[in-house]
């Protein structure tokens, strides 16, 4: 593992470790934007899971579907497995984009389930929302747009009356 | 003669759109009225419109589908029978809480679609009956937008201006001009302007689908609620009702409820009205079963539950080079096109179709695809796409004229229950194949429209699971007591003194959101109970 997790409400250490792998994979670390997985969305997702009971069984067979499919990759290229207790982490960038790939295909709803979430965990981080530069809808809202200006439907006037009698 | 309080001249059930509409109505009228309502005030400052995090609301405690939801007023539904989920929300105001708050009123051939059509059944009444109530709604609540729409009948002037000239608006007006198609500013069941007591004005933050902060939005609870309660009426809320009870000559006497510590309570009244939305009254009424009522209450010809309409919906999304800030200004609300709105067989369908031209959201949304139900690509595109749609992306959505179906239903679950043990509804849909043909027309021409706009990337979702905002027909309004289970007033065929005035009622569902109508019949159902309440109770 490249940093230390800790076990979270719902989700084991080692199943928080592997979640934010996936994550760095699904939203990549790129020019300013960090990577899902370095930005907390492991543990967001985590504290989205004892919130949401309805999420748990998705979510952990997502994370069970890609590791045991991890582990395929692994033992195909000859990795020594004991030196990892994460398959998916022993994988290069582009071995685990494929597992996730593998995934998506066998199991598409699980995996948009994990996307979905995962997205959502990141879009509603404040560090990243204000490297975006979005904010609250309120309390400011948006600027008023200038007044509708009626003369744009002249020609829709002009050809009268649209509706049935009855 | 002053009231006995342990009974009530008028008992509503449910303080949405019509039960709000009613008690400010019948209490107006010196009429002594009690509400029973299920869940609660929603407090101003649960909104999360102030929070870094509001788009996750959206999945969590403003979710519009209950069962995702979950609040503890909330009822489950089986919905494992239906590509098309209920939404509702359960609070004062009901689904005006949060909804778009689009506005739009029936065509007159709206309410006689077998005389000119062919198809389903006409209203026992007409647009002229309605109109009327019509205004005096949209007086009450204050509406925004611009009369002389050459789509419909003339109406008063709006109670406040139509909503501004944005990058949004500009972008549409462009393909709508070089097609020729019909065109006008929504209607909207939200203020733009000062209106109403402790209202402010629409700020363009977005998000109405969760609720409005600010009041500008007409919902019930800050319009008619206020009104209502200023006017005498009473509002029981947290109390969920088991049953609509009855007396031994068959005559509705009140209901009996759960309180919120679980116990049981009775209402008694002289007249019972059921405001409990397309899918709770048929569900309330079916476990509503007595000696004299053994297939629930109203129900002798098993039509209560049954010709369940939605309004069919697709979303079709447009990316554009140019920012067109699709997340600043009401989501829902901007222009319509009713080009395609009255019967043209040759279209291949009957009836027609609105093309609703909305807005987008904030990045969540985006990202996940909410409108073109395709998510943005994970991996090395990702932020790319992320970028290129976001703020710079407009939905259309086709809203098409559903049919009513017997086989299209409400009825009661087997097993499911909510918390107090009700029996929970079970919804069996399928979408008629002159629905799916509308869809696919109004699909085809969005394209079109997005096109001439300029989008550069479109992306259309067939159906959207998520779309049942509207929940109609199931107990029908008509002259025939064998065929429908109100009569023209609202009156219950079975029971002389039980009412229903929500969106179950509906003949047909027209092409266009129904609570303007919803709270036109409200109004029509209460002035009539008014002038008859002693023949009736």
């Amino acid at each position: 593992m490249s940093e230390q997790h800790i076990d979270g409400e719902i989700l084991t250490a080692r199943q928080v470790a592997l979640l934010a792998a996936i994550q760095n994979r699904l939203i990549p670390a790129q020019d300013e934007m960090p990577g899902a997985g370095d930005a907390g969305c492991a543990q967001t997702v985590d504290g989205f899971l004892k919130e949401r009971t309805a999420l748990r069984r998705p979510i952990l067979a997502a994370l069970n579907e890609i590791e045991a499919t991890a582990g395929a990759y692994a033992q195909a290229s000859a990795d020594d497995e004991a030196s990892t207790h994460v398959a998916f982490l022993a994988l290069s960038d582009a071995e685990r984009d494929a597992a996730l790939r593998a995934v998506e295909a066998a199991h598409p709803d699980l995996f948009n389930t994990l996307l979905r979430q995962t997205y959502t965990a990141y879009y509603t981080n404040p560090a990243v929302l204000r490297i975006l530069g979005w904010r609250p809808p309120q309390p400011e809202g948006y600027p008023t747009p200038p007044p509708f200006d009626e003369k744009l439907l002249d020609n829709v006037k002009r050809r009268g009356k649209l509706w049935r009698d009855a | 003669m002053a009231p006995e309080r342990d009974v009530a001249d008028v008992l509503i059930i449910g303080a949405g759109a019509s039960g709000a509409a009613a008690a400010w109505s019948l209490a107006s009228g010196g009429l002594d009225v009690v509400c029973l309502e299920q869940g609660d005030w929603v407090d101003p400052t649960d909104y999360p419109h102030h929070s870094p995090d509001w788009e996750l609301h959206r999945q969590t405690d403003f979710a519009k589908d209950p069962n995702v939801r979950q609040r503890p007023e909330d009822y489950p539904l089986n919905n494992d029978d239906t590509p098309i989920v209920p939404l509702m929300f359960n609070a004062v105001g009901g689904s005006t809480v949060h909804w778009s708050g689009h506005f739009p009123r029936f065509r007159p051939s709206d309410f006689r679609v077998k005389t000119l059509d062919d198809v389903a059944d006409d209203w026992p009444l007409t647009y002229w009956d309605l109109e009327p109530y019509y205004e005096e709604n949209d007086a009450n609540i204050g509406v925004s937008g611009l009369e002389g729409d050459p789509s419909g009948p003339p109406r008063l002037p709006r109670q406040t201006p139509p909503l501004g000239l944005d990058a949004a608006a500009r972008a549409y007006i462009r393909g709508l001009k070089k097609l020729g198609w019909h065109w006008w500013p929504t209607e909207n069941a939200l203020i733009t302007a000062p209106f109403g007591e402790g209202r402010q004005a629409c700020n363009y933050c977005g998000p109405c689908d969760m609720g409005c902060p600010r009041g500008a939005m007409s919902s019930a609870h800050v319009t008619y609620w206020p009104a209502a309660l200023a006017k005498g009426a009473r509002l029981i809320t947290r109390a969920r009702v088991r049953e609509i009870t009855v007396d031994r000559r068959g005559r509705a006497s009140g209901a009996v409820y759960y309180t919120p510590d679980g116990g049981i309570a009775q209402q008694r009244a002289r007249v019972v009205i059921v405001a409990c939305n397309g899918v709770g009254t048929p569900r309330l009424l079916l476990n509503s079963v007595s000696s004299l009522f053994p297939h629930g209450l109203a129900n002798s010809n098993g039509l209560v539950g049954a010709n369940l309409m939605f309004h069919p919906i697709a979303f079709v999304s447009g990316v554009f080079s140019d920012r067109v800030d699709g997340h600043a200004g009401p989501v829902g609300l901007l222009l319509h096109c009713h080009e395609f709105y009255e019967t043209d067989l040759s279209r291949g369908f009957v009836r027609g179709i609105k093309i609703q031209l909305c807005r987008e959201s904030g990045p969540v949304s985006t990202a996940i695809g909410n409108f073109p139900g395709e998510a943005v690509p994970w991996g090395a595109a990702h932020h790319r796409v992320q970028r290129e749609r976001s703020a710079h992306s407009l939905a259309i959505a086709i809203m098409v004229e559903d049919l009513p179906e017997a086989h299209n239903r409400v009825e009661l679950d087997p097993t499911l229950t909510d918390s107090n043990g009700i029996p929970a509804p079970r919804v069996s849909y399928t979408v008629s194949e002159n629905s799916r043909r509308a869809l696919d027309f109004g699909i085809a021409r969005a394209r079109e429209l997005l096109e001439a706009a300029g989008a550069t990337e479109i992306m259309h979702q067939a159906l959207a699971r998520n779309s049942g905002w509207h929940l109609m027909g199931t107990a029908r309004m008509g002259d025939n007591p064998g065929k429908s289970v109100i009569d023209r007033y609202g009156r219950a065929h079975d029971v002389p003194n039980l009412f229903i005035i929500d969106g179950s009622i509906f003949v047909t569902s027209a092409a266009v959101n129904p609570t303007s109508t919803i709270q036109a019949l409200a109004l029509y159902v209460s002035d009539w109970l008014k002038h008859n309440f002693r023949e009736v109770a």
